[in-house]
């Protein structure tokens, strides 16, 4: 018996290590892989190819980088979508707190009609929205404009961060707030004390994830940008096109995961990615 | 209690976001219809009502590119979901899961681009897939995987762009599953298995069907990935609007498609709201 038992433990203990180590495999080839592919094409001597029987490429050379960064606009590009995705950010969140706070807190008739309408963005094909919108704003001049491609960004952001806020607002406990009230909180303390710090969390996360939809957004920017204004992901798009070309791709595409994976690292703590299962996951 | 008397101003909190949303929302859906019956010209301003796209719109490129986006976009959310619901039990259960869960969410922070970029690079007619397949001597010949007529390229890169998506969605719906209802099953006596049929599958199968819409809605608007790893022909929806209006310059029938597209994606959206009424609904059941 106390064999038995020895031996169901030991398989036990050998199950649990076996399979995060197989998924951690199988995750490692999800991502690293692909990476390492990158890296290599990027540093592809021109001189000489990389091709067919060859596991690793012959010569390396740093030639890809470097006429990536003299003849093209990526420093250009990096900083026009920086710009533009701080704009979307805090444009998004002076957008959504009021509302956010109004459909979470107070009980006001319909809201059940204005989450509905949130998410009228997400029911309009992203090119259907880029090409028509756009020909609205250069009517109005908003083209070709980091406020127009803003304004556009913002339409997309704003109902995955009023969702996040939404559910943040209603998941308050309303008995601390009554307590706050009933210990003589006037409205700006309670504000102060109560509503921001259970507020944070949620907008940290919402903020996160607005600032990487902004970066990542392509049909808007590459409709209404085009050509004046290049972000990362349209001069990306411009070497994945018409004119391929693997090794200057490889370049950019390194180069443009950088923004992305420096706000990762930055916000691994406070991102909880639960808040975009909770805000997308439910009504 | 005492605000029911006077008009409350919550209401004109909603203007920020409402009003925004709504605003927007009008005139690129107003712009949309109008061109579609030819009533708008940004150019010249000249209008004149016709329904001649309407009734050419309907062709073979057209059905070809709907049939095409349709099945690309089936075929990718119940792949994905197939992946990603026994990882989610899976990771769910293991104790590594600290260090696993943020590895599989990394794609969900790369750019779809970045991401159709990078598995281009591995399927191509001389990727490091083929030549693997052939060193082992599974096939003699590399396969054609880019740009064919099926897909099969914008598949695998919807794919691995939209597990990490449903596995944030599905592990929060997973975990959400309360332990002490777990619990109580197992002390009545059901074994694992059975937990999982009778208890953890029915309270999270309206999120499975949530992140399943909207992986679909996802690939069915997708335009980057299916144009840069897509065939030439059928082109995909959003990517033969583009062409109709930018290449081909007919506004009034990019206008049709638009429509049609939204129309399609409506329809999933409001299936989208129902199923999660539904969902919130079994949820407080069970609280």
């Amino acid at each position: 018996m106390p064999d038995r038992n020895r031996n169901r433990s030991l398989t036990k203990k050998l199950v649990a290590f076996i399979i995060p180590a197989c998924l951690g495999l199988i995750f490692m080839a999800w991502f690293v892989v692909p990476m390492g592919m990158a890296v290599l094409w990027s540093l592809v001597n021109p001189d000489y190819s990389w091709s067919y029987p060859q596991i690793f490429p012959s010569h390396l050379s740093l030639y890809h980088w470097k006429h990536v960064f003299r003849y093209t606009n990526i420093l250009g590009a990096i900083k026009n979508s920086l710009i533009v995705a701080t704009m979307t950010t805090i444009g998004s969140v002076i957008l959504a707190i009021p509302t956010a706070y109004a459909i979470g807190r107070r009980k006001l008739i319909g809201s059940e009609t204005f989450k509905i309408i949130i998410l009228l963005p997400m029911a309009m094909p992203g090119m259907a929205m880029a090409i028509f919108l756009g020909r609205m704003f250069s009517k109005w001049g908003l083209s070709n404009s980091y406020l127009g491609i803003a304004l556009a960004h913002i339409l997309c952001t704003l109902p995955l961060l009023l969702r996040i806020l939404t559910v943040s607002f209603e998941s308050m406990p309303q008995d601390i707030i009554d307590a706050a009230s009933n210990l003589g909180a006037n409205p700006w303390y309670r504000f102060k004390e109560v509503y921001v710090p259970m507020i944070v969390p949620g907008l940290i996360a919402g903020c996160i994830f607005t600032f990487i939809g902004s970066m990542e957004e392509f049909n808007l920017s590459f409709i209404i940008g085009a050509p004046r204004i290049q972000t990362v992901p349209t001069i990306l798009y411009s070497y994945l096109g018409y004119n391929f070309l693997r090794t200057n791709a490889s370049v950019v595409t390194l180069v443009m995961m950088v923004p992305n994976i420096i706000v990762l690292m930055l916000t691994e703590h406070f991102i909880k990615t639960e808040y975009l299962g909770a805000a997308l996951g439910k009504m | 209690m005492k605000k029911r008397k006077k008009f409350d101003w919550g209401y004109l909190l909603l203007i920020p976001g409402i009003g925004y949303i709504g605003f927007f929302v009008i005139i690129s859906a107003y712009v949309m219809i109008s061109q579609s019956f030819g009533l708008y010209n940004a150019i010249t301003g000249e209008v004149a009502f016709t329904l001649e796209s309407w009734k050419n719109v309907l062709d073979k490129s057209f059905f070809d590119s709907l049939w095409f986006t349709l099945q690309i976009s089936i075929v990718v959310s119940l792949v994905s979901i197939a992946i990603t619901y026994p990882l989610a039990l899976l990771l769910q259960k293991s104790k590594a899961r600290k260090w696993l869960l943020p590895l599989i969410k990394i794609p969900y922070f790369i750019p779809g681009l970045v991401g159709s970029f990078l598995i281009v690079n591995l399927i191509d007619y001389h990727g490091l897939l083929n030549e693997v397949l052939i060193l082992l001597k599974i096939i003699k010949e590399p396969m054609r995987l880019r740009n064919d007529a099926n897909g099969i390229a914008v598949i695998i890169i919807h794919i691995w762009k939209n597990v990490p998506f449903m596995m944030i969605i599905m592990f929060s719906a997973i975990e959400g599953v309360r332990q002490d209802i777990k619990d109580c099953a197992r002390n009545l006596g059901a074994n694992s298995l059975k937990v999982l049929w009778h208890i953890t599958l029915p309270l999270t199968v309206s999120s499975a069907l949530v992140s399943v819409i909207l992986t679909f809605i996802r690939t069915f608007n997708d335009y980057a990935i299916s144009s840069t790893a897509g065939p030439m022909y059928p082109l995909s929806l959003s990517n033969l609007m583009k062409t109709t209006a930018y290449t081909y310059d007919d506004w009034t029938t990019a206008g049709c498609i638009g429509v049609l597209m939204t129309i399609v994606t409506v329809i999933f959206m409001v299936l989208y709201t129902i199923l999660g009424k539904y969902l919130k609904q079994g949820g407080s059941k069970d609280a």
